[in-house]
């Protein structure tokens, strides 16, 4: 029972972070109507600028994440700006609408590389405030690092909520969403709605990214950016760009993910836990093929 | 001699998933999974089972048009997004049923294999052509680009058949093309299976030249790569694959080689604080721009390119058309 409840907490803090990157790809898709992998460099950068910060430049814990965030903001709507949005149309008939998504691949390319270039490949410690240590509620040993992940995680998308639900910015995302041209029409500045966006994911991804690379996550590594994709079941899940979708699908994965590591017998064979999520989501993807692309369309309608 | 060859073998998947994405218009980050597929049927037949050429290569080709034939039904039901992620889950798929069959991949670590090139008659191991002996790499050579050729032919032919103009059909206007009764749902798997085909055969191929293959070569950075060459050559063109697989398969190895005379490349890995990019990494620093670049400036890709200055080159050297203008310039010098 205790080893359920152990498994519970982390992952539920799994399942958050997953949300967590997954949201950074469903808002832009909603914004900007492109598909774009960037934010899975976002989560890589954000981690190692937090590095950069807090550990070399010895500025305060706090202060070198929203720092990260910031200059990871500033990126990605540089890359909006002179990339993304010039993008549109362009290339062979059959990548027209995936021209975004290449480039944005390769980008992520790049800036591995770049990371590998920098910081160098070896596997580093952020010394991040919580280091190794457990709360003891009887017998069940939580790490602390989960706990705050949760908390930060919900602080964070209760601010998302409220921007896209009760500020001028959110509704004009959201009906950009619905009608770009019928958004524009009424004075809608798509300029301002991607920006947002970006701000959105910077924060979301880098939280992410930095939660991912803490001493319990196991330190940073080069190819965070590839756990990052690890999220993606998560957004296909929760149906592409609904953002409570995005936080059941994040959650759905990082339990089955964690039960899976935790209880999934030998026999099943090596790396069953990461295969876990991507074969759900492929059933799922069996299953209903067209289900979520017509949630999608109603809730666009 | 390894370069081309590397070059052929990727030529050769390329060709391949250039079936599905250039001509049928459907993505796929998972060709990768169908090379591993072909490399593990080849070290089976080829390596383990002692079975000639003619039986272990075409076999290979089989075996990654059977997987293919597989998961077909899954990924192409899909669009867009959905197709690429599920492409994704594939790798993963893929990755850990290759870790979990050891007898035949060696599980994490890795088999060698040493198949035979003995067609019967002849002996790609041991070439020998009016007194010459070749070598092991030298025989691979020419199979490797005799696949590529064949490959290449099957395809150009392909388009014009049917079956070619059908997939060309789908990927411009999906309903179009299945009001105009074609069956878009077999054209896809078919057009599926033959890339997943190409793909095993590449992969037989990669196994007889590294004569070692591992289970983590066939994962994201490969899918990735061959869709990044066949992008760069440019989708739906014949010379595409070739041009894409000799730029951004030679270019990386290359850097490697003459690292010490390309400025900010250093031969191992940087120590903290003093930049510098690794020569392990040029690789991904090549893709990444190659792509960029060419989606931006020319999405038609390489091929067109050449194309486009292969025409202006040789109207630059044909002859003048002998009309009164020029007859009048000529007159006045």
């Amino acid at each position: 029972m205790n080893n359920f409840i152990q498994l519970t907490a982390s992952g539920l803090s799994l399942g958050i972070l997953y949300a967590l990157v997954a949201i950074g790809f469903a808002v832009l898709l909603k914004a900007t109507g492109h598909f774009n992998m960037f934010p899975g460099a976002i989560v890589l950068l954000g981690a190692y600028l937090t590095y950069q910060f807090h550990v070399l430049w010895q500025l305060d814990f706090i202060l070198s994440v929203v720092l990260a965030a910031a200059a990871c903001t500033a990126l990605g709507m540089l890359g909006e700006r002179f990339l993304f949005s010039r993008l549109a149309g362009k290339g062979h008939k059959s990548i027209e609408h995936l021209s975004v998504l290449l480039v944005s691949l390769g980008l992520i390319s790049i800036a591995q590389a770049m990371v590998v270039s920098v910081w160098g490949p070896l596997n580093y410690l952020i010394e991040d405030p919580w280091g190794l240590s457990v709360v003891r509620f009887g017998g069940v040993a939580i790490a602390v690092r989960d706990i705050w992940a949760v908390l930060l995680s919900l602080a964070l998308l209760a601010v998302f909520y409220v921007i896209i639900q009760h500020t001028k910015v959110g509704v004009g995302m959201r009906a950009a969403a619905s009608d770009p041209e019928a958004a524009r029409a009424q004075g809608i500045n798509p300029r301002v709605i991607s920006a947002t966006a970006w701000a959105m994911c910077g924060a979301a991804s880098v939280l992410a990214g930095m939660m991912l690379a803490t001493e319990i996550g196991g330190g940073l590594v080069p190819n965070l950016d590839q756990i990052a994709f690890s999220a993606l079941p998560a957004l296909i899940l929760g149906g592409l760009s609904s953002l409570p979708g995005c936080i059941y699908g994040g959650l759905a994965l990082g339990l089955v993910q964690t039960y899976a590591s935790g209880y999934a017998p030998d026999s099943l064979g090596q790396g069953f836990p990461t295969m876990l999520p991507w074969v759900v989501m492929i059933l799922l993807l069996v299953v209903k093929p067209g289900g979520f692309a017509k949630t999608l369309q109603t809730r666009k309608a | 001699m390894s370069l081309a060859g590397t070059i052929g073998i990727y030529a050769v998947a390329a060709i391949g998933l250039n079936v599905l994405s250039g001509y049928a218009g459907q993505i796929s980050l998972a060709q990768s999974v169908f090379v591993g597929i072909g490399a593990f049927a080849g070290v089976g037949l080829g390596s383990l089972a002692h079975l000639p050429l003619l039986v272990w290569l075409p076999a290979t080709f089989l075996a990654g048009g059977i997987a293919a034939a597989v998961a077909a039904p899954l990924t192409l039901r899909l669009k867009g997004v959905f197709q690429i992620v599920l492409s994704l889950g594939l790798i993963f798929v893929g990755n850990f049923i290759f870790v979990n069959t050891p007898a035949l991949t060696g599980g994490n670590s890795g088999i060698s294999a040493a198949p035979s090139l003995s067609l019967g008659f002849v002996d790609f191991g041991e070439l020998t052509i009016g007194g010459m002996r070749y070598s092991y790499e030298q025989g691979l050579f020419i199979v490797i680009w005799l696949c590529v050729a064949a490959g290449m032919v099957a395809v150009v032919n392909m388009r014009r058949t049917r079956f070619g103009r059908s997939l060309v059909a789908i990927r411009e206007a999906e309903t179009a093309a299945q009001i105009a009764g074609i069956n878009t749902g077999r054209a896809k798997v078919m057009a599926f299976i033959l890339a997943g085909a190409f793909g095993g055969l590449a992969g037989g191929l990669l196994m007889a030249q590294l004569r070692y293959v591992q289970a983590e070569q066939f994962g994201i950075n490969m899918g990735l790569e061959l869709l990044i060459i066949v992008v760069v050559g440019g989708l739906g063109s014949t010379w595409g694959p070739v041009l894409g697989a000799t730029v951004i398969s030679s270019i990386p190895i290359l850097a490697t080689q003459y690292a010490e005379y390309i400025p900010f490349l250093q031969e191992d890995f940087s120590q903290s604080g003093q930049f510098g990019i690794p020569v392990g990494q040029v690789g991904l620093i090549i893709y990444g721009l190659a792509l960029v670049l060419v989606m931006v400036f020319e999405p038609r890709g390489l091929a067109h390119l050449l194309q486009a200055g292969g025409r202006k080159a040789g109207s630059l050297f044909r002859r003048a058309p002998r009309g009164r203008w020029t007859r009048a310039a000529a007159d006045r010098k």
